[in-house]
């Protein structure tokens, strides 16, 4: 058990790739075998890391996040986690799939049915609206996520940077400004520092463009 | 199948609050700078980590 553990470990600190998306799968499929689950039959074009088809990732779509591993009942959640790290890899570096109709429907289930919570669900459902380019759904997730997550979770910095960072990449600087305003009440006394870091960024980011605006 | 086989009630399978802390700052600080260079991709790379490595996992594995 203890070499699953340390793998999904390694795979969670390590960066988002299409490595680390294949080493995700092969530690699930690695797992479930072990544990007399399933076995998920991976194409081994996926598994040989050479160039892999989009046909062949929304068939492994199906097989993983289509298929209920029990993965929600009697603790079973490491299976979730190791699916969600799964999921992480492949929204960000399959961006495609999240246009494919019968993908995003069983993506989307997953996410609405397997995480618990609020504030996550909400993120991930943002991305895959993000990926599948519905960017205004994609807003309203990210929305909610961090109005459902309170000021002293260990994901509320995270979430705050997450909308405030699409804003400013939709170069809506007066809403992203009033969004730390407005949280600069509610934060805790140890993240202020950085939320003053995000408002510098702010004005820099403003300026440069600005400046740029201004050399055309 | 034996409970123990899945790991879901072992805490070992998370990081540690402190852990967590760290490398959740240290992401966001890098994904700021990356923003900042107009490098959105990599930037929601390192958030998305940063959300994953925060999410709390099982009930029992939030206790330690």
């Amino acid at each position: 058990m203890n070499k699953f553990i340390e793998k999904y470990k390694i795979l969670l600190k390590r960066e988002i790739s299409k490595q680390n998306l294949i080493d995700s799968i092969k530690l699930l499929d690695n797992f479930l075998t072990q544990s007399n689950v399933k076995k998920i039959e991976i194409n081994n074009l996926i598994l040989s890391n050479r160039k892999i088809i989009l046909g062949n990732i929304i068939e492994l779509i199906k097989k993983i996040f289509n298929e209920d591993f029990n993965e929600t009942k009697n603790d079973n959640t490491f299976i979730r986690d190791i699916k969600i790290l799964i999921l992480n890899n492949l929204l960000i570096v399959y961006p495609k799939v999240s246009q494919d109709k019968n993908s995003f429907k069983i993506l989307k289930n997953f996410i609405n049915n397997k995480i618990e919570e609020l504030s996550v669900k909400n993120f991930y459902l943002g991305v895959l609206f993000e990926q599948s380019g519905d960017f205004e759904s994609a807003l309203k997730y990210f929305e909610n996520s961090l109005f459902s997550s309170h000021s002293d979770d260990h994901e509320f910095m995270t979430l705050l940077q997450i909308y405030w960072g699409r804003l400013i990449e939709k170069k809506e600087y007066k809403k992203s400004l009033e969004l730390l305003l407005k949280f600069s009440k509610r934060i805790s006394v140890k993240n202020i520092d950085e939320l003053n870091s995000i408002i510098r960024d702010t004005f820099d980011i403003m300026s440069s463009d600005i400046n740029l605006r201004k050399a055309v | 199948m034996p409970r123990s086989s899945m790991g879901g009630d072992d805490p070992l399978h998370d990081l540690s609050g402190d852990e967590k802390d760290k490398i959740e700052e240290q992401l966001r600080a890098e994904a700021r700078e990356l923003r900042k260079r107009e490098k959105f991709k990599d930037a929601k790379k390192k958030e998305t980590r940063a959300i994953e490595i925060s999410r709390r996992k099982s009930n029992k594995a939030q206790h330690h």
